[in-house]
């Protein structure tokens, strides 16, 4: 046999050079082939990845986890024991099938039954271990089918080889059978442009020997020179190729090649490092999108680019709380309104998409605000009651306290003007000295009034939250419950709590947060907080750089139905919740708000489509998340500190304002005074504003966001 | 069974799925860090590692420590990102990994010859500090040796010599208070307290929790460390009274290690402390 001069071809001309070979002088092939992996379909993640994915599998397996479940160091087997015994196995039986006289390959049903039997040690029963050996078969071939999409252009390829050729084939070097490799290629749309297929481990001949091109040419009834091949693999789809008298086309493509060397890197690093988890599964969703990014428009749009910033972070949230949840053993998770929507959608979606919904504890959405249960959370209308929201919205008018408190403001009116209170509008500075004011709350009539409509108001959120499953029911164990909120202090949690905490049927409250201010004052036995990326009971600076532009994850978690006013009883009996919305949130939803949310959803799309592929705990994420987030609070670029102009933030208890992100400080303030005290002045301004390392850097001075972070790190490491 | 007819078999099982086959979108902006928000983040990061608060958040909660990565592995990310493709292409996953040990070696010995630039600078800052700290201690010395150093009066040398080192050169007692002069005679690296017991005329008088001691307990660090007394001057130790009940108490003093609770013997004597002799304390006191 001669070796024949080799070809090289992109797929952006790959129908040429097919053209080429067929029609050409020396044309006249009867059969054309085509490689399947690198070539017909790409591949998101590593061949090996899968098979410690399968390896990880087989730990929740044999420890009875779900597949939600984070894998622990302690108390079950490590994965990679397991995947190094699979490695060796597969040696084992490449050599075991040379000295029969093939080629070195192996077939995946066959190694999987003895790679079961090898690792379940006296944690299975022999006849598990069948069972065990087929859920993984159809665990790796599910994520083989995640992870393959067609190659960009192979399509054209393909049709090009139709019209050509007699014949269009598959050949494969694989462990997969023939049917795995021909359902991969159904489900990708593909399979219908070829005639039949061979694959390595059907035969145990090998393309990289060369025997399986040999027995698909006896097969076929065709001499060497009436087949075209086309492969990736220099040396199997091309060398051995050639050697046998066939006309090879070796495909490169420097694109993919770089792609796939990212890809290494990443999963490489993310093995020694916890830090590079994120940075890989960010690597596998954008690499290979089908979703993302499907309008043109959203190329340059920060909006939209925000949105992919912010949902893993979001993805990796929601996971925490699944995992929480499992391993609390959570009767219920409520969402709370209005992020928790966001939430809860993500929650349903994973929980559908690991397949653990017999397992994960059911998920609520319940419509309450600070607004719709701070009058029930209230023992008593008094200067305490009204100390939980004066540190944090002082200098309000009495007007502003009854709409805080839901109480309405003709009925207590007469009683304020009794007191002494002439305008309700005016502010109340001094809430102690303020000697009307005490009048007002001495007044009976001001009391009985007030325990009636608390009373009203705990009637109907306790009714409401009944009917949505709040209580476990008469005769029960009342057990413990989440929410699920955004963040900050767990204000809706306590008032819930201290509405409900009377109650014999009341539940625990375990309460998640992506963020979470810890307030001492709320500890109470049966109402417990988690923040997830950032916690201030740990003390950590790093994490509390969240909390300088936490409006950026409520602005853009938050649904956009508007937020829970109160509760009314409908005619039959039934609660409903009432919503308002303002015309600013209005305006908010219908306009870059609505880019960042479907940054958001594509991004949450293309991760769902692929979550069997990212095996990693929230924990395992949060890091490498964090620093993302850090980057774009601490760094944002030029566009992304612009861009959040645009937006607005509807506060709509305690203060009821809209607040904008652009610089509010006075000049006249800091210029004026010693030079001195120039800087100090500068940053104290600062300080009062709103995402202040956005400010800096729309300034446009050199090194300022280094120098303010610096600044504040400094400052914070006083502490 | 055909090829063919299994494919159609496979085709037709497959109508019903709902999902169309996946295609990719290309021309994605590419996920970039900029080397300096990087480095950035790193500088602060350094900042705030080196601080207590940090130590105090890894004893606090210690699983949720910040995981920071090499310098390397971040440049070698940085460089699959930014480099052109072709290149990344070529050098493949070694390649990167390869070149970005390669600039973290340049960065650290860029750091290392900044450093030594920077010698000289940081020398004429600490020199300043220096100076500006030696300044500071001679005026916090000057106001020591106006408030606590001076000699006792003539009347009330005492002259007992402590371990060979201190000399209690005076006392001298009112009802409302006591002074003891002492002096160094030789550096005493120890951190001494002077302890001073005043023993009631009667034991019964004494507060129930300092029945078993058998006298008060007036022991305390001197408002200026031993090792900062001098040789040439007296070092005045005031002892107040306003807390303890009238009376008449017999007084013993020296000088004890905190650390090793070893008092300083008294030289010549079998004893470690000197007894001063009885004082009247309060004014309303028993006469």
């Amino acid at each position: 046999m001669t070796s024949v001069r080799t070809a090289s071809a992109g797929f952006h001309d790959l129908s040429e050079a097919i053209t080429r070979f067929v029609t050409g002088p020396n044309g006249g092939r009867r059969v054309i082939g085509f490689d399947v992996f690198d070539t017909l379909l790409r591949r998101r993640i590593e061949p090996e990845t899968v098979k410690d994915l399968t390896a990880r599998r087989l730990v929740r397996l044999l420890a009875n986890l779900p597949a939600s479940a984070p894998l622990r160091t302690w108390g079950m087997p490590d994965w990679k024991l397991l995947r190094e015994k699979r490695r060796i196995l597969e040696c084992e039986m490449c050599e075991e099938s040379a000295r029969a006289g093939f080629d070195q390959e192996f077939h995946l049903r066959e190694m999987m039954a003895r790679w079961v039997q090898q690792c379940r040690g006296t944690q299975a029963v022999a006849a598990r271990s069948e069972q065990l050996a087929r859920d993984l078969v159809a665990h790796e071939l599910k994520l083989e089918a995640s992870a393959t999409l067609p190659t960009p252009r192979i399509v054209k390829a393909l049709e090009t080889s139709r019209l050509y050729a007699p014949r269009v084939i598959f050949v494969s070097d694989s462990y997969m059978s023939l049917d795995d490799i021909r359902m991969l290629l159904l489900r990708n749309g593909l399979l219908e442009f070829f005639d039949r297929g061979y694959v390595s481990s059907e035969l145990m001949l090998t393309k990289r020997s060369g025997r399986l091109f040999e027995h698909l040419l006896r097969e076929e009834q065709i001499s060497p020179s009436e087949l075209l091949f086309i492969g990736d693999n220099p040396y199997a789809d091309r060398d051995s190729a050639s050697r046998l008298g066939i006309q090879p086309i070796l495909i490169k493509d420097i694109a993919e090649t770089a792609r796939r060397t990212r890809l290494k890197l990443s999963d490489q690093l993310s093995r020694n490092n916890p830090f590079w988890i994120a940075r890989h599964q960010r690597e596998v969703v954008k690499a290979l999108p089908t979703r993302l990014y499907t309008r043109p428009e959203d190329l340059a749009s920060p909006h939209y680019r925000l949105g992919t910033m912010l949902a893993p972070s979001f993805m990796a949230y929601t996971l925490h709380i699944l995992e929480e949840a499992q391993a609390r053993g959570l009767r219920k998770v409520f969402f709370l309104s209005r992020e928790g929507l966001t939430f809860i959608k993500m929650y349903r979606r994973i929980v559908r998409a690991l397949g653990c919904k017999h397992l994960a504890p059911e998920a609520e959405y319940i419509v309450v605000s600070r607004a719709s249960t701070f009058l029930a959370s209230n023992e008593t209308f008094d200067i305490p009651a009204l100390e939980r929201i004066w540190w944090q919205y002082h200098g309000q008018s009495l007007a502003r306290i009854l709409k805080n408190f839901s109480l309405p403001l003709e009925d207590f009116a007469p009683l304020a003007a009794a007191a002494g209170i002439t305008d309700l509008d005016a502010p109340i500075h001094d809430l102690h000295g303020f000697a009307p004011l005490h009048t007002f709350f001495a007044l009976p009539e001001t009391q009985r009034l007030f325990v009636q409509y608390r009373d009203r108001a705990r009637d109907l959120i306790g009714r409401y939250l009944a009917k949505r499953g709040w209580f476990a029911g008469a005769g029960q164990n009342p057990g413990s419950v989440g929410v699920v909120d955004i963040g900050w202090k767990g204000s809706i949690q306590n008032n819930m709590y201290r509405s409900l905490a009377m109650r014999p049927d009341a539940p625990a409250i375990v309460g998640f947060y992506f963020g979470l201010t810890h307030l001492p004052q709320d500890d109470a036995p049966g109402n417990q907080k988690l923040g997830f990326m950032a916690d201030t009971r740990s003390g950590d600076w790093m994490q509390e750089c969240i909390f300088k532009n936490g409006s950026v994850f409520e602005m853009f978690s938050t649904a956009m139905h508007g937020g829970a006013a109160g509760y009314i009883e409908r005619p039959d009996g039934s609660i409903k919740a009432t919503i308002k919305i303002e015309k600013t949130e209005q305006d908010n939803f219908s306009s870059h708000f609505a880019d960042v949310k479907r940054g958001i959803d594509d991004y949450v799309n293309e991760m769902i489509g692929i979550l069997p592929l990212l095996d990693a705990s929230s924990t395992d994420l949060r890091p490498g998340l964090l620093d993302d987030l850090r980057r774009y609070i601490l760094y944002p670029t030029q566009a992304e500190a612009q861009a959040f102009l645009e937006y607005t933030h509807v506060e709509n208890f305690g203060v009821f304002k809209v607040s904008d992100y652009a610089w509010k400080g006075s000049w006249k303030k800091i210029l004026r005074g010693n030079p001195k005290g120039l800087p100090r002045r500068l940053l104290h301004e600062l300080r009062q504003q709103l995402w202040q390392e956005g400010i800096v850097k729309r300034s446009r001075i050199p090194l300022g966001n280094l120098v303010y972070d610096l600044i504040e790190t400094r400052r914070a490491c006083k502490w | 069974m055909p090829a063919s007819t299994r494919n159609s078999e496979l085709i037709a099982a497959s109508e019903s799925s709902p999902l169309p086959p996946p295609r990719i979108a290309r021309d994605i902006p590419p996920l970039r860090d900029s080397l300096f928000a990087i480095l950035s983040r790193r500088a602060s990061f350094a900042r705030y590692r080196s601080s207590p608060r940090y130590v105090r958040h890894r004893s606090l909660a210690p699983q949720s420590v910040h995981s920071v990565p090499l310098l390397a592995d971040t440049l070698t990310m940085y460089l699959a990102d930014f480099l052109p493709t072709m290149v990344v292409a070529r050098l493949g996953p070694g390649g990167v990994a390869r070149t970005g040990r390669f600039i973290e070696s340049i960065v650290k010995w860029v750091s290392r010859g900044v450093r030594i630039l920077i010698l000289p600078l940081r020398w004429v800052v600490r020199s300043r500090r220096t100076l500006h700290a030696w300044r500071i201690a001679r005026k916090h010395r000057q106001h020591i040796e106006a408030t606590y150093m001076s000699q006792p009066p003539r009347e009330a040398s005492l002259g007992v010599l402590l371990d060979g080192r201190v000399m209690i050169e005076g006392f001298q007692a009112d009802a409302h208070r006591a002074r003891i002069w002492l002096r160094s005679l030789k550096p005493v690296a120890e951190a001494c307290q002077v302890f001073v017991h005043l023993y009631p005329e009667q034991q019964t008088s004494l507060p129930a929790d300092r029945q078993i001691h058998g006298y008060l307990c007036k022991d305390h660090y001197p408002a200026v460390e031993i090792k900062d007394w001098r040789t040439d001057k007296c070092f005045r130790d005031d002892v107040n009274f306003a807390d303890v009940a009238p009376g008449y108490y017999r007084i013993e003093a020296g000088l004890i290690d905190v650390k090793t609770f070893r008092k300083f013997p008294v030289d010549g004597t079998s004893r470690t402390s000197v007894d001063l002799g009885w004082v009247r304390i309060g004014a309303g006191g028993p006469a």
